[in-house]
């Protein structure tokens, strides 16, 4: 089974360390991008299969990047899972709007993301 | 042409005809005369008849004496002729048959004259042509014809006298009656031309007066006057036009009544209508104030949302990790380090959001101190220098000399001063220079009243003009966008802009987008106490006092840090204490028992035993509960110090003179609690300020309930209580009070915004030590209060 690749993307440190940590854990590539901009970049550089994508971000937000992912039909497969601190019903509509699979609230358990990642992707290495 | 004018006219001309008509006549009858003249001359005919007659004879006896005396033929024929002419006469005569009889008397006789002088004469010339002598004829004719002539010529004569006294008589009569006729007609003209002048005067007054009146009253009307009444009682033509004049007026009156009625309902219901239009753009402005409120407040709670997840994901996130996964020491360590950061990060982020709360309800407690920003910018730049250090950043600050002293929190300043430090960092790139300046500005058009700025200025992004506002305001961040994502809060601004308009001060930012931003803040200058609030003797008797009081009093110094007690053991024993330290809460609880201090200094922060926990042990135990406590600290916990029952609270670090004073309070025997009570903040606040210049210490409740709070905690020595209060009044207070023992005899003056009649006495009645009004000058509350105390002290 080739490598699963995985893009975490936000501008916080802590979280992007966080998912790093335990997404390595069980076996993915993970990429990280601290922006929009870097993130998009990464998707073109490394088709990864699923990203992580936060919300509130420098440069292009995190719907932005969504958008602009979700109608390039050679990317909208990628699976998009969004994070938000937010967590209001009107910024998960949006986020679901724009094409994203999912959307997680902070805080959230990182056992718990790893489940979900492990039942879309199956184990990373 | 006026009408008086008009008429005036006319008389003056049918006057001017009068007289032309009186000239015409009397010219006409001087002509009259002048023929009556020229009759009397040539058309008299009996005259001239009489002198024909008298001619004819004449000349008829001169022929007949021609005749006889040269018998000239043609004489006798002229003679012949005359005496003819004499009988044509006589023939005439008698055609005419007179009717009188005078007359024809006179006639007959004048008649028979002529006939006698003709036959005298025709018989002399018969003589003469029979052939008489002449001589003969010339006596014969001085008997018959000469006779008969001069009878004759006598007869002419009296006829002719008596034709002329005729005419005389009638030319008399003629004349007579034509001067009567002449004054008659003078008269009459002048008879006329009064009756004509007295009937202009009256036409003209009848006619022009009351027309006069009418447009008198038309110019009234015209004004606007519609009172105006000709009440003519004439019945001619202007008569009834005037009356429907005043007619048309009362209507028009009338009916302007009602149209200025129905005008001033129109205006009443306009402006009804513009009310309610403004009160439905006003509720609309309202309402939409509200809608853009509940906006922001809903960003701004996804805001907090955002900001209180984000930490709190970091938290939970390493937290399992840890719980997970056996990690090796370094790699656990470096997770705690992460999640304890995190956790001062949600500390910090909860404290400013229950700052602002607190701000905005109006229950932050203020303490106002006199203190110089110079120390306060230092301690600010102490705090922020590891985040600086972090970008690589320099902050330089220039110290102004003899900078002049403000009014403020110390705390609160600090607070200020290192947000607007803090978000100069955030926002320089590395490397950048931040600048801190103070200044001091006098205040326009006031030279006794001027500034100290300070400013702080950074290199960074810089704020659009259309910015400079919202930076300070709540629940806003300058560019929320997604993109540009926010650090912080956003409430550093807004809490330091309340901080500093308590204060009295303004706070701005000047800045330049990517060259900078400047922060201002301006506090006013503390203004040197005036004589007449604060009384110079009273403050150096106390100070006299203290001194006195001050041998042998023993200091407990309670501190972790060895520097920090070397440095107050110095400090104290110089100024004549007895010093005693310790360096942790189990040696200051076991130094406090034994050596029962007159004041105990406490840190906060210490391992075990913290400084908080000390003092509850303390506050506990009744041996020790009295000893004053004075924390000095780092950290800023002032609520739950005093709540423990802490006696006064600094924040390190702290200046020196400030914190002598301090000790100076505690120590002295004089010290006493005084709780003030009143809803007016500002009210509070300065008395609190002015009382703590005396040397007591002074806590502030703001509505009855929390009064009652604080005396259970605090039992104070007396009590300023203002009567009309939200929640519970003054009134309550004081009966509360006097119900319970324990409070019973505490002294309470009782404090009233308004003149109550007979309020002292009823003050007293209910208990109240003192009745003061807040219209005085408050001198006379800190003398009472004084006087108060000073009692209490000698009983």
């Amino acid at each position: 089974m080739p490598d699963k690749r995985i893009l975490v993307v936000d501008d916080e440190p802590h979280v992007v360390r966080t998912l790093t940590f335990v997404l390595e854990k069980e076996g993915y590539q993970v990429l990280t991008a601290g922006n929009g901009e870097d993130a998009i970049n990464q998707v073109y550089e490394s088709k990864p299969d699923l990203m992580f994508l936060d919300v509130m971000m420098p440069k292009k937000n995190g719907y932005e990047v969504c958008g602009e992912l979700k109608n390039d039909s050679n990317l909208k497969n990628i699976y998009i899972i969004m994070l938000s601190a937010k967590g209001q019903e009107a910024d998960k509509e949006k986020a679901m709007n724009l094409g994203a699979d999912e959307f997680m609230t902070k805080p959230f358990s990182p056992a718990g993301v790893v489940s979900r990642v492990r039942e879309l992707l199956g184990q990373g290495a | 042409m006026k009408v008086r004018t008009k008429l005036i006219l006319g008389f003056s001309v049918i006057v001017v005809l009068l007289w032309g008509i009186g000239w015409f006549a009397i010219t006409s009858f001087g002509n009259l005369n002048s023929q009556f003249s020229a009759v009397e001359d040539t058309v008299l005919p009996g005259t001239l008849a009489m002198k024909d007659v008298e001619n004819n004879a004449n000349k008829a006896y001169d022929e007949t004496m021609a005749y006889i005396l040269t018998d000239d033929t043609q004489a006798r024929e002229a003679a012949f002729l005359y005496l003819s002419r004499l009988q044509e006469i006589l023939d005439s005569y008698f055609t005419q048959v007179a009717t009188d009889t005078e007359k024809l008397q006179a006639d007959l006789a004048m008649a028979t004259k002529i006939t006698d002088f003709n036959f005298s004469l025709e018989a002399l010339i018969q003589q003469k042509d029979d052939g008489v002598d002449p001589d003969e004829l010339l006596r014969r004719n001085q008997i018959t014809s000469m006779p008969s002539l001069l009878a004759l010529q006598q007869e002419v004569s009296t006829r002719i006298d008596l034709y002329t006294e005729e005419f005389t008589s009638i030319k008399t009569d003629f004349n007579k009656t034509y001067k009567r006729s002449q004054q008659a007609l003078y008269f009459s003209i002048g008879l006329m031309t009064l009756l004509a002048i007295i009937g202009a005067t009256i036409i003209t007054r009848s006619i022009v007066r009351p027309l006069h009146a009418l447009h008198k009253g038309t110019e009234i009307i015209a004004e606007g006057n519609l009172e105006c009444k000709l009440g003519t009682k004439a019945k001619d033509e202007i008569g009834q036009l005037s009356r429907a004049f005043d007619q048309m007026t009362q209507s028009l009156n009338s009916s302007m009544t009602s149209i200025d009625s129905l005008n001033s309902e129109i205006a009443e219901r306009k402006k009804l209508e513009k009310q309610i239009q403004k009160q439905v753009e006003e509720l609309k402005l309202a309402n939409d104030k509200l809608m853009e409120l509940d906006k922001m407040k809903d960003t701004f709670l996804s805001t907090v949302s955002h900001e209180l997840r984000t930490p709190l994901t970091s938290i939970k996130s390493f937290a399992e990790i840890l719980l997970t996964y056996d990690e090796d020491r370094d790699t656990q360590r470096e997770f705690l380090t992460i999640i304890n950061d995190e956790s001062d990060r949600l500390t910090k982020l909860i404290n400013d959001f229950l700052d602002l709360s607190k701000i905005e309800a109006g229950r932050m407690q203020w303490e106002t101190v006199e203190l110089s920003l110079t120390p306060v910018i230092k301690q600010a730049i102490n705090i922020t220098q590891a985040i600086a250090k972090e970008k690589t950043l320099e902050v330089s600050f220039t110290e102004t000399p003899n900078l002049p002293n403000v009014f403020c929190d110390k705390d609160r300043l600090v607070q200020v001063v290192t947000n607007l430090l803090s978000n100069a960092i955030k926002f320089n790139p590395e490397s950048g220079e931040i600048t801190v300046k103070t200044e001091v500005v006098a205040e326009k058009g006031k030279q006794d009243s001027s500034m100290v700025v300070t400013s702080v200025s950074d290199s960074g992004i810089g704020i659009a003009p259309e910015d400079f506002g919202a930076v300070f305001e709540k629940f806003k961040q300058v560019g929320d966008t997604l993109t540009d994502k926010p650090k912080g809060t956003g409430l550093g601004l807004p809490i330091s802009k309340e901080i500093i308009e308590h204060y009295g001060g303004e706070i701005w930012v000047e800045s330049q987008l990517r060259k900078g931003s400047t922060f201002f803040f301006s506090l006013p200058v503390a203004k040197r106490i005036e004589e007449s609030e604060m009384p110079e003797p009273h403050e150096e008797e106390e100070v006299v006092e203290v001194i006195k009081n001050k041998k042998g009093k023993k200091i407990l110094v309670v501190d972790d840090e060895e520097n920090i007690r070397i440095f107050l053991s110095h400090e104290f024993k110089r100024k004549g204490y007895t010093v005693f330290v310790a360096a942790n809460g189990k040696e200051a609880l076991d130094m406090a028992r034994k050596q029962h201090p007159d004041l105990i200094t406490l840190d906060v922060q210490m391992p075990d035993i913290s400084g908080f926990d000390v003092t509850s042990v303390l506050k506990n135990d009744n041996d020790t509960k009295d000893i004053p406590i004075l924390i000095l600290s780092v950290i800023e916990d002032k609520d739950r110090a005093y709540k423990l029952g802490v006696n006064d609270y600094m924040t390190k670090p702290v200046d020196n003179e400030e914190l002598l004073n301090k000790v100076n309070q505690l120590i002295s025997k004089n010290r006493k609690n005084i709780l003030i009570v009143d809803d007016d903040k500002s009210l509070v606040k300065s008395v609190r300020y002015h009382l703590e210049r005396r040397g007591y210490l002074v806590s502030a409740a703001y509505d009855g309930m929390q009064a009652l709070e604080m005396i259970e905690k605090k039992h104070p020595d007396l009590i300023l209580l203002d009567i009309m209060m939200p929640v519970i009044d003054g009134f309550e207070v004081i009966k509360t009070l006097k119900a319970d023992p324990d409070t019973a005899s505490i002294r309470i003056v009782l404090m009233t915004g308004i003149e109550i009649d007979g309020g002292r006495v009823k003050a007293l009645s209910i208990g109240a030590t003192d009745l003061i009004n807040k219209g005085d000058n408050f001198n006379k509350l800190y003398e009472t209060v004084d006087n108060i105390l000073m009692d209490e002290v000698s009983v």
